[in-house]
């Protein structure tokens, strides 16, 4: 069984067009098991109990942003090692040292294309 | 009285002459919010089609990730323009007139409240010559 049949993805957007276009890049890859949330908090209560492979979180968003939010999973026990990828729209050269010292695996900068994508998440997770 | 308070005083949207910056960058701040909301909506239609849809082209998932970029730039903007506003003049001796605003913009609507609309009668004139 590939491992785009096992793996499971959490989409971490607050704008409801960047988490389907997300959500259907990852279709197009053939990545059924993706569930998405608009923000941070009800991202970590879901995952308390639903956990997945890699977590996939847009930085700009308000009240927890995308470095937080990788805060927060890697100190919590059930979500310290899950896989993060950081989408943001400007690769402040800042927001990345920070996020890759939080434990970060990957970062994408927006807009991007699918293939982008698929190549992002197969540095953290392997061959697709 | 300050050169800009004399300057706001004589503010008149009839007169077609001196608009005040303050005054026209509220109007700018006003168009830009309402922009956002245009966006606002546009982004939460296109969404519900998103997940309705099947198979966009790899083309159509980049264009489409700048409408986020397009909504918090003109929410930012929005902002900066509401907040600068009302501290805000043109440098000494220059002055912009509600000519040349009529000049620059197609949507003069947008210019309610400090340009006058175009003297209908002219519009009317220009009709009649063509006709």
């Amino acid at each position: 069984m590939a491992l785009r049949d096992q793996i499971r993805i959490m989409v971490v957007d607050d704008m409801s067009t960047s988490r389907g276009l997300i959500t259907q890049a990852l279709d197009a890859f053939g990545i059924r098991n993706v569930a998405s949330t608009s923000d941070g908090p009800t991202a970590l209560k879901t995952l308390e109990t639903s956990p997945v492979h890699l977590v996939i979180s847009d930085y700009n968003m308000p009240d927890m942003d995308g470095l937080q939010l990788l805060h927060k999973l890697r100190t919590g026990a059930k979500t310290k090692g899950v896989g993060f990828i950081l989408i943001t729209g400007k690769a402040d050269k800042a927001i990345i040292e920070h996020g890759r010292k939080l434990g970060m695996n990957n970062f994408l900068k927006k807009p991007f294309e699918p293939k982008d994508l698929q190549a992002c998440i197969e540095a953290v997770v392997g061959r697709l | 009285m300050s050169d800009k308070e004399a300057r706001n005083t004589d503010h008149d949207p009839d007169s077609g002459l001196d608009i005040d910056a303050a005054s026209l960058v509220a109007v700018l701040a006003g168009q830009l919010s309402s922009l956002h909301s245009l966006v606002v909506g546009l982004e939460n239609s296109v969404s519900q089609n998103i997940c309705a849809c099947n198979g966009l082209s790899d083309s159509a998932i980049h264009t489409m990730q700048r409408v986020d970029y397009l909504r918090l730039s003109l929410k930012d903007i929005a902002a900066l323009l509401t907040h600068l506003g009302p501290s805000m003049d043109w440098k000494l001796d220059t002055h912009v007139t509600a000519e040349t605003l009529r000049d620059l913009v197609d949507m003069q609507d947008s210019l309610r409240g400090i340009v006058q609309p175009p003297n209908p009668s002219k519009t009317v004139h220009q009709h009649d010559i063509w006709l």
